[in-house]
C-alpha cells in the first residue's frame, strides 16, 4: 500500500487545519492517512508513504497529520506500520518520529 | 429627451454625497467669483511627509515613528478624511516600509470604519521613484501612471489571509529559478513561509487590536542572493506570547522584562507547549533553525517594540525599539549555495 504525496494529494503541503487553507495536514489525514493506515493494519500490511517530489512539509502540517494520527486512534507505535520514503529530504522522517513521540506524551499524559 | 428615473435617482445621489463631503471636509473652499471648473483643487485634510530615508532596515526609529504618528492620527481624524502621502523628497527606500504602507491603508481598522481615502506623489529621485512603482505598489492603488512591464529581478508584493500554498511555491520557484539552484535548497523557505502565514491566521486576531490580519510578502535579486520580506499586521509575537499558557513560568524562570526577549524566548522554542493546543508553537523555532543555517543571511524580525537579528552560529541579538511596530516583519538574504 502506498501514498505519493505529491502526486495523490499536493505538491504544496499547506498548513494545519482545513480552515486555514488548502491541503493542510488535517485534509490529509482525514483524507488519505488514516483510511489507508486502517487498511494496511486491517491487512497486516505496511503503509510506504512517499514525500518526494513536493515544495516542503512544514511542521504544522506533519504535526496535525502525525501527531493527531496518534491522537485520534489512541494509540501508541504506529510507525510499526509506516514505512517513510524521502530521499529529498533526510530530515522528515526525524521530525515526524518527534511530533509522533510528542503526541504519544500527551495521550500517556491523559491517561 | 428627459432623464428616466434611475438616472434622476443617481445624480441625486451623487449631488447628496458632494454636499456631506463639503460639510465633513475641513479645508473645503469655495469662492463664488471664480469659475465652478477651476474651484475643485485637490486639498488634502492631512498630509503625511514620509522622511528622506524611507525604510525600516536603514532607518527604523524615524520610519517607525512615522507610522505610530499615522495611526494616531487616524484615530482622531473626522471620517471621510483624505490623506496625502508626500513621498517627493525621498530619496532612499525599501520595499518594507512600503509595504507596511499598503497594510495600513488596507488593514487599519480606523481607516476602514472612517472611510479614509488616500492619494499620493512618487519621489522626485528616480531610483527611489522605481522602488516605489517596482515594488508592485500600483496594484494596491489607483494610479494615473502607466503600469510598466514586471521587473523581472523582482516579484512585486502579494497578499493573504490564510495560508497559500501555491504563492508559496511561486516565490520558492523564483528564489531558485534567480540563483539558479534546485527546488531542494528552498525547500525550508517553502516550510518557513507557511510557518510564517499560519501564525497571522491563528496568532493575529485580538479584537482589541488596531489591524485586520493579513500577510505581505516580497521577493528580489541582487545579483547574487535574493532579499526576501514577510510582514503581518498580527497583534505581534509578544503580545501573542503574553497569552501563552506557559508565559508566567517562562518569565519567572529566565526573568525577561522586555519584548524583544520575549520575541527571543518564543523562537528558542520555550513556549513550545504539550498541552494539546491547536498550535503548538513549532512555528517560530523552525523560523529560528532556517535563520541561523547556512543558507540565509542578515536575518532581522522586527514585532511590536522587540527587535531582534541573528548570526550564523545561532546567536540571537535583541534590541528594544522607542517606537511600536503593529505586527511583525521578517527581513533575510538567501544565499546562493556554497560549493
Amino acid at each position: 500500500m502506498k501514498i505519493v504525496i505529491a502526486k495523490d494529494f499536493s505538491d504544496t503541503p499547506g498548513g494545519r487545519k482545513i480552515s486555514e487553507g488548502e491541503f493542510s495536514g488535517e485534509l490529509f489525514r482525514q483524507q488519505l492517512l488514516l483510511p489507508k493506515y486502517e487498511e494496511a493494519v486491517k491487512k497486516n500490511d505496511k503503509l510506504e508513504i512517499d514525500f518526494d517530489g513536493a515544495f516542503g512539509y512544514p511542521p504544522s502540517f506533519l504535526d496535525e497529520a502525525f501527531g493527531g494520527l496518534v491522537k485520534i486512534l489512541n494509540k501508541k507505535n504506529i510507525l510499526e506500520n509506516i514505512v517513510i520514503i524521502s530521499n529529498d529530504d533526510l530530515t522528515i522522517e526525524r521530525r515526524i518520529k518527534k511530533y509522533i513521540a510528542d503526541a504519544e506524551k500527551e495521550i500517556m499524559g491523559g491517561k | 429627451m428627459g432623464k428616466t428615473a434611475k438616472e434622476f435617482w443617481d445624480l441625486r445621489s451623487k449631488k447628496l454625497s458632494k454636499k456631506r463631503k463639503r460639510k465633513f471636509s475641513k479645508n473645503y473652499r469655495v469662492n463664488k467669483t471664480i469659475p465652478t471648473s477651476m474651484q475643485q483643487e485637490y486639498v488634502p485634510d492631512y498630509i503625511i511627509n514620509l522622511p528622506e530615508c524611507f525604510s525600516f532596515i536603514e532607518n527604523l526609529e524615524e520610519t517607525a515613528l512615522l507610522f505610530c504618528t499615522i495611526m494616531y492620527k487616524f484615530k482622531s481624524a473626522i471620517p471621510r478624511s483624505d490623506f496625502l502621502i508626500e513621498a517627493r523628497d525621498v530619496s532612499k527606500v525599501t520595499t518594507d516600509a512600503i509595504m507596511y504602507l499598503i497594510a495600513l491603508m488596507r488593514n487599519h481598522k480606523e481607516s476602514r470604519r472612517r472611510l479614509y481615502s488616500f492619494h499620493g506623489t512618487y519621489p522626485n529621485n528616480d531610483k527611489a521613484r522605481m522602488v516605489f512603482i517596482e515594488s508592485g505598489l500600483l496594484k494596491f492603488v489607483k494610479s494615473k501612471s502607466k503600469n510598466l512591464p514586471q521587473n523581472s529581478s523582482k516579484m512585486s508584493i502579494v497578499c493573504g489571509r490564510n495560508s497559500d500554498g501555491i504563492l508559496a511555491k511561486q516565490i520558492c520557484l523564483f528564489v531558485a529559478d534567480k540563483l539558479n539552484v534546485s527546488n531542494v535548497y528552498v525547500k525550508d523557505l517553502y516550510e518557513v513561509i507557511i510557518e510564517m502565514m499560519s501564525n497571522v491566521y491563528y496568532h493575529a486576531y485580538n479584537e482589541e487590536d488596531t489591524m485586520i490580519p493579513e500577510w505581505y510578502m516580497y521577493a528580489e535579486c541582487n545579483g547574487n542572493d535574493v532579499k526576501f520580506l514577510f510582514l503581518d499586521t498580527g497583534i505581534g509575537i509578544g503580545k501573542t506570547v503574553k497569552k501563552h499558557s506557559l508565559y508566567e513560568k517562562v518569565v519567572n524562570k529566565i526573568g525577561i522584562g522586555s519584548e524583544s526577549k520575549l520575541i527571543k524566548s518564543a523562537l528558542d522554542g520555550d513556549f513550545r507547549t504539550q498541552t494539546g493546543k491547536t498550535n503548538h508553537g513549532k512555528g517560530l523555532p523552525s523560523i529560528k533553525e532556517y535563520a541561523c543555517s547556512d543558507k540565509v543571511a542578515d536575518f532581522h524580525v522586527m514585532s511590536g517594540k522587540g527587535h531582534c537579528w541573528f548570526d550564523n552560529e545561532g546567536h540571537i541579538y535583541t534590541e528594544e525599539l522607542k517606537y511600536n511596530i503593529s505586527g511583525t516583519i521578517y527581513s533575510f538574504i538567501i544565499k546562493m549555495e556554497e560549493e
